[in-house]
């Protein structure tokens, strides 16, 4: 259920065809209520199952299950948002 | 702390490692949502060991390099504040570089320079350590306590009966990120 409602929205943005700002949510902050969550995947599917599907293929490749799973196990380590806040440059010394 | 080399029983003796023990290089963070970050650095610690030989032609080499250390670590903070506690894991690299042998003998005095080949120039490890986060005006310093477990040595001693790097290694670190 949980590779039905997000595979879709995550192939999208590989793809960069989504036409919405999409925040991938977490545990740890917008979460939608589970209602919430199942309309927009409903509306997300409707619109976008036939690129995806012609973008993996009739049935989802190999390599496009591999990414959703890595995706699906970054979203349950809590790491919904999959983009840098901030990049910082330093150097680093110490003794071994 | 631990030595990044270690000897062979039989040869101890004869080995003199005077590798230097501090590691410095640029470090680059990224801090993906409030208590995730990622940290990568590229670590450079100059090496220099001598070994002499008494049998057959009493004989001494001096080996010097670089050992490039490449650790990816996914950091988690515990607390949102001033001071931040985190603990980092993560694989590291290792590789071996600009390695120079120099051989001398009590016959020929004059060096004879050579670039050996190590056992295996590039290792791979697990990292994992835990330290403080704080800043002090705009830079953040991070100090750190880091354990790695290599998988293997650059230099190994079970073949070369010299010297070999070792497979547990302990740092203390200061991140000075801007």
């Amino acid at each position: 259920m949980l590779v039905r409602l997000v595979l879709p929205q995550f192939l999208l943005i590989l793809q960069g065809r989504q036409r919405w700002k999409i925040r991938f949510f977490g545990p740890y902050g917008n979460m939608p209520r589970r209602t919430d969550l199942r309309a927009f995947v409903t509306r997300m599917s409707a619109n976008y199952l036939s690129q995806f599907t012609s973008a993996c293929g009739k049935r989802p490749s190999a390599r496009c299950l591999g990414s959703a799973m890595v995706f699906l196990a970054c979203l349950s380590a809590g790491m919904g948002e999959l983009y840098a806040q901030r990049i910082s440059i330093g150097a680093e010394a110490g003794v071994s | 702390m631990t030595e990044s080399f270690d000897t062979g029983f039989i040869y101890r003796g004869t080995f003199v490692p005077t590798t230097s023990r501090y590691t410095v290089g640029p470090a680059l963070e990224l801090r993906l949502n409030g208590r995730f970050g990622a940290e990568f650095s590229a670590l450079y610690q100059p090496f220099s060991f001598q070994e002499s030989g008494i049998i057959g032609v009493p004989s001494s080499r001096k080996t010097t390099g670089g050992l490039w250390q490449f650790p990816v670590l996914l950091r988690y903070s515990f607390f949102e504040g001033p001071i931040r506690p985190f603990v980092a894991v993560g694989p590291s690299f290792q590789a071996a570089a600009n390695i120079t042998a120099s051989d001398m003998t009590v016959v020929d005095p004059t060096p004879v320079i050579s670039h050996p080949e190590p056992t295996r120039r590039a290792i791979a490890g697990v990292a994992a350590g835990g330290g403080l986060q704080f800043s002090i005006g705009r830079l953040r310093i991070s100090p750190e306590l880091r354990y790695t477990r290599w998988g293997a040595e650059n230099f190994d001693f079970t073949q070369t009966n010299h010297v070999g790097t070792k497979l547990n290694q302990f740092q203390v670190l200061v991140a000075v990120m801007f």
